[in-house]
């Protein structure tokens, strides 16, 4: 279990990293009147509390989280498109909490997010030139017929014809109209793109189809991605290592393989059996998560995911809230849900995979036994 | 239950179907369904015609005190909707009316237009303490019946033609004002905004190049229907004596004038009050048609 | 009195079009099936696929500039197709009802939900309580539903059928009020409230969150066993299909291209489109770095190819795919529509291995190619 490996491993949290978050908060007013503001009575909606990530050089991290968990509101936050509320973001060797002005616009060129809803994000009166070529000219990078050649360079780039460039946005269907959007983030040349659900709202086989575009992207350009998603089954594939986010908390996070082949937050691994899945024998999936995430206007005491925990152990859950730990050499991990034992000895990646829960310092023996999914 | 599937299913279909639905080509299709957008466009059309070519058009000098007074409406005599009290020619004269209501209508939205939509845009989008400040300024504004407002404006600054626009403008800012913020407020929310933010655009692009192209359709429905509105109002003004100089020949004016004789020659109030309301009617129709051609929202996904 | 055999639901030769200033969209092309009684049918295909169309032209609910054209809509043995408004207001909400995605288009933001399920039933199970036109508006406006009413009474037994907690404190509020899994749940509610032989729910969990979608979907199939109700399910999602159907049909550019039992589908798919999307989907239990694609994108629907509508995505295209598609037997429940399971096609020769299950094909599809796919082929 020795930390200290040379080599370069997927899933390592990266030593320099490219962005760096910590205690991360991300606070919005909720609707109080003029009067509770006055008085103080401010209510506030904890979007993000308290997160600390980092990404490195080419590297994919994954953040996975049901809707209203907090996840696009994060990824916003981390591009500097909404303020934090606490925290520091640090992007290379600059402390880009505070910047704003020209310091943010020259952030905009490294940083640059790609949103959900390929139809939204693009404006209904801009065509596809002016809509990729704005970034090249905000950021002076090209003008006049120099710009004309980059747009359908990056319109082919992302498997558009240049003879797209005068089309509206409806004129396309959603898959292309994704693409746009990566061909406008692509425009500055970015070191870093935040995609926020970026293939959820587009059908099976051109999701495939966008996935594998980014992954090239990726190679081709030397790109770090932030990908936020709500489908664990997509982030696998193109995620080095994955955060889990429940309530505006991350509860687990870790090298993808150690996320996916031995899951230790009960919220991870309860998501994990809900997947729909197309193998296998048929069957019912087991309603392990019952109900809906509680609202952060009000969110529970302790641990946030107490309220609908499979494993609930009682007031300890609700009195304290647990902090991320390494899952090494803790009491308390849990083989894979399945019951198939993972050889994860000499895995230095297993130093990485940290999680938040109480169980992690009880008894593996107890828990399994107090466990519905062990049992099947 | 039926009833509100049967919704669903229109507000569906362009989006199932990718039926393309542009902006222009939605107008035109109402223009060519909708009997009601033709007779308001027709009307519309013969009103400004009218107004442009008075001088080349009209038969006699509106002005001229010398056909003898009170001729009834003869439509083949030689003053068709006859003579008023000084012997002057009311088909002239409407004429000429029509030229200061189309531009007092005109000049006061626009005026009215472009505060209102700039305290709207200013106003929604950046919210917080300026949208505050903004919309209660303009709750004040509306808070005072707009026709004591252009009293008071005339009353300060004596009448004329510039006076009566800035009266009658300055009670459609509030108008404006709240249609735009409101359409802002809906954009803002958009991705579109977000992701032009994170081009690197400021905030002065942000709100003239990618929010307000995005806010004008109901803003230009509300233009005709308020350039409806201040023509009444100019009406309302010179018939109270408060418009433009009372010789000048405008609708309202003539209304005013004729009701002391309205028992004798009735036709000297009656055609202008009826020329107002087809031509209220007239604008007020092909505002609605403006209203239902842009009432869909256009392009959804295909 | 119709044989249990007999389908509830029977279609045949349905086709919608859309008159459009580009020219005619074939939304549906001609499909025919069967829905049994008590049975979940499935149609699964991507978006443009003609499978809400599909819906909505049985219910009626297409409108002009849309036509919809069949040899037959029967329903328990009539034919429906030919049916006045007012006769087909009586079939929906009554005998089939719908769920569709978003559960605040179905839902009125200004009544109670208590007070629009019992709508549902005064109009369509013999309650004994008036469901005139002002004795309704009455209702809506002034004085509300009686709470000691039968009709009020089945809403709120309805509420608490479909596992709404406190259902009677829940038939209050008004739908805002509620979550989204919570919305669906009154929505499915609303539907049972007519008392109803088939249920068509279209993309009935797309909107939720997957431990969301796992509860609305348990519900729905307890459901329609406890109340003997046939659901004909739409949905994007091959997943869901597999978790919920008897039966699927795979719909693609407005044609069935692939029926069978939900069982035989995901291990024996016999149609490439079929096998192009089962591939395309990731998974977490498999490794493959790059995601196999069905290139290219659905064939714009005014200027359809002849022949079979997936040629030109089609890995195994050749000469015959041009000529009109028939229907091909597999096996005794499984029916494809593609020339290569045609008698006189030597299927081996094509590459096209019949025997492949689904499993197979996932693992011989990882042959590393890198394709995101050309997003610019059609418009």
């Amino acid at each position: 279990m020795t930390v200290s490996e040379e080599v370069e491993e997927p899933g390592r949290i990266p030593d320099d990293p490219l962005l760096r978050a910590e205690g991360v908060e991300k606070y919005f007013e909720s609707n109080t009147g003029l009067i509770d503001s006055v008085f103080g009575n401010e209510e506030y909606v904890k979007a993000v509390d308290g997160v600390d990530i980092a990404i490195g050089q080419e590297e994919t991290v994954g953040l996975v989280g049901e809707s209203g968990c907090g996840k696009s509101t994060l990824g916003r936050t981390l591009s500097r498109l909404y303020e934090p509320t606490g925290g520091t973001i640090n992007f290379g060797d600059k402390d880009v909490t505070d910047i704003s002005g020209s310091e943010l616009r020259s952030l905009r060129k490294e940083v640059q997010v790609i949103f959900q809803d390929p139809l939204s994000s693009l404006n209904p009166r801009k065509t596809t030139r002016e809509i990729i070529g704005k970034p090249l000219e905000v950021h002076d990078l090209a003008s006049g017929q120099e710009k004309r050649e980059r747009v359908e360079e990056l319109l082919e780039e992302v498997g558009l014809r240049a003879s797209h460039a005068d089309r509206y946005p409806h004129e396309f269907s959603g898959g292309q109209r994704q693409r746009i959007g990566i061909a406008r983030a692509l425009a500055v040349e970015p070191e870093l793109i935040i995609a926020d659900e970026p293939v959820s709202a587009l059908d099976v086989s051109v999701q495939a189809q966008i996935i594998n575009l980014m992954k090239r992207l990726q190679d081709e350009y030397g790109l770090s991605y932030l990908f936020i998603a709500h489908d664990l089954s997509v982030v696998k594939h193109i995620a080095d290592r994955v955060a889990v986010m429940y309530l505006g908390h991350i509860v687990e996070k870790g090298p993808t393989s150690a996320i996916f082949k031995n899951p230790q937050h009960p919220y991870t691994r309860a998501l994990l059996r809900s997947i729909p899945s197309v193998e296998g024998t048929k069957g019912k999936r087991e309603v392990l998560l019952e109900g809906n995430p509680p609202s952060p206007l009000n969110p529970p005491s302790g641990c946030p995911f107490h309220t609908r925990c499979p494993e609930y152990m009682g007031e300890e859950c609700e009195a304290e809230t647990p902090t991320l730990k390494s899952v090494v050499d803790a009491p308390g991990e849990i083989g894979p849900p399945d019951g198939t034992p993972i050889d994860v000895t000499g895995d230095t990646s297993k130093a990485e995979h940290t999680v938040a829960c109480h169980w992690l310092e009880e008894d593996a023996e107890e828990r399994r036994s107090n466990d519905p999914l062990t049992g099947d | 239950m039926s009833t509100s599937l049967s919704d669903i299913v229109k507000t569906d279909r362009a989006r199932i179907f990718g039926i393309r639905t542009d902006l222009i080509e939605q107008f035109v299709d109402t223009l060519q369904q909708d009997l009601k957008a033709k007779v308001g466009l027709v009307i519309v059309s013969v009103f400004i015609l009218a107004a442009i070519f008075a001088p080349e058009l009209t038969p006699y000098d509106p002005m001229a005190q010398e056909y003898g007074v009170f001729q009834p409406p003869t439509l083949s005599g030689a003053h068709p909707l006859g003579t008023d009290s000084y012997g002057r020619d009311i088909l002239s004269r409407v004429m000429y009316g029509a030229r200061i209501s189309l531009a007092v209508g005109l000049g006061a939205v626009l005026f009215g237009g472009f505060f209102g939509v700039l305290i709207g845009l200013l106003s929604g989008y950046y919210g917080g303490w300026i949208d505050d400040v903004l919309m209660r300024a303009v709750d004040v504004m509306w808070a005072f019946p707009w026709l004591l407002i252009a009293i008071m404006l005339v009353a300060i600054f004596g009448q004329g033609f510039w006076n009566v626009i800035f009266a009658v403008g300055f009670a459609y800012i509030d108008d404006f004002a709240r249609i735009t913020r409101g359409e802002v407020l809906s954009v803002r929310e958009e991705e579109y905004i977000l992701a032009a933010e994170n081009v690197g655009l400021s905030d002065f692009e942000i709100i003239f190049e990618e929010t307000f192209p995005n806010t004008v359709a109901p803003i230009i429905v509300q233009f005709t229907v308020l350039v409806a509105r201040a023509m009444l109002a100019e009406s309302t003004l010179s018939f109270l004596g408060l418009g433009v100089k009372p010789t000048t020949p405008t609708w309202g004016a003539m209304l005013g004038q004729g009701r002391t004789f309205l028992t004798q020659a009735p036709w000297i109030s009656i055609i202008p009050g009826i020329l107002i309301m087809i031509t209220v009617l007239g604008i007020n129709l092909f505002g609605d048609a403006l209203r239902d051609a842009f009432d869909v929202k256009e392009g959804d996904e295909a | 009195m119709i044989e249990s055999t007999d389908p509830l639901l029977r279609v045949r030769n349905l086709r919608t079009s859309f008159d459009t200033d580009r020219g005619v969209v074939s939304a549906v092309d001609g499909i025919s099936f069967d829905i049994k009684p008590g049975e979940v049918y499935g149609v699964v295909g991507e978006s443009g696929s003609g499978k809400s169309v599909t819906a909505l032209s049985i219910m009626g609910l297409i409108d002009s500039p849309g036509v919809v054209e069949a040899d037959a809509i029967e329903f328990r043995g009539e034919d429906i197709s030919g049916y006045s408004d007012a006769e087909m207001r009586d079939i929906r909400g009554g005998n089939i009802s719908m769920v569709f995605q978003d559960p605040m288009n179905s839902l009125n933001p200004v009544m109670t939900v208590g007070e629009q399920i019992a709508e549902v039933v005064r109009h369509h199970t013999p309650v004994g309580e008036s469901a005139g036109f002002w004795r309704e508006l009455s209702r809506k406006y002034v004085t509300g539903t009686d709470k000691e009413s039968d009709s009020w009474q089945r809403a709120v037994e309805l509420l608490d059928t479909v596992g709404i907690p406190d259902p009677k404190e829940r038939a209050t509020e008004y739908p805002h009020q509620l979550s989204g899994g919570m919305r669906q749940r009154v929505v499915i509610a609303q539907a049972l409230a007519g008392d109803p032989d088939l249920i068509i729910a279209d993309e009935p969990t797309t909107a939720l969150d997957v431990s969301v979608e796992a509860q609305i979907l348990n519900e729905l199939l307890e459901l329609a066993d406890e109340f003997d109700v046939s659901v004909l399910l739409i949905t994007h999602d091959l997943a869901v299909i597999r978790e919920t159907c008897d039966r699927v049909a795979v719909m693609y550019a407005g044609e069935l291209m692939e029926t069978s039992n939900v069982q035989e589908l995901f291990n024996n798919p016999q149609h490439p489109y079929t096998r192009g999307l089962l591939q395309s989907i990731p998974r977490i239990t498999d490794d493959r770095e790059w995601l196999d694609v069905i290139e290219g994108n659905v064939p714009d629907l005014i200027n359809k190819p002849e022949g079979c509508p997936f040629q030109q995505r089609c890995n195994y295209s050749f000469d015959m795919c041009d000529k009109p598609l028939e229907r091909h037997r597999v096996s005794d429940d499984h029916i494809a529509r593609c020339h290569l399971h045609s008698p006189e096609v030597d299927t081996a020769a094509h590459d096209f291995d019949t025997e492949a299950t689904g499993d197979r094909s996932i693992t011989s599809g990882d042959s590393g190619i890198i394709a995101d796919g050309n997003g610019g082929d059609d418009l």
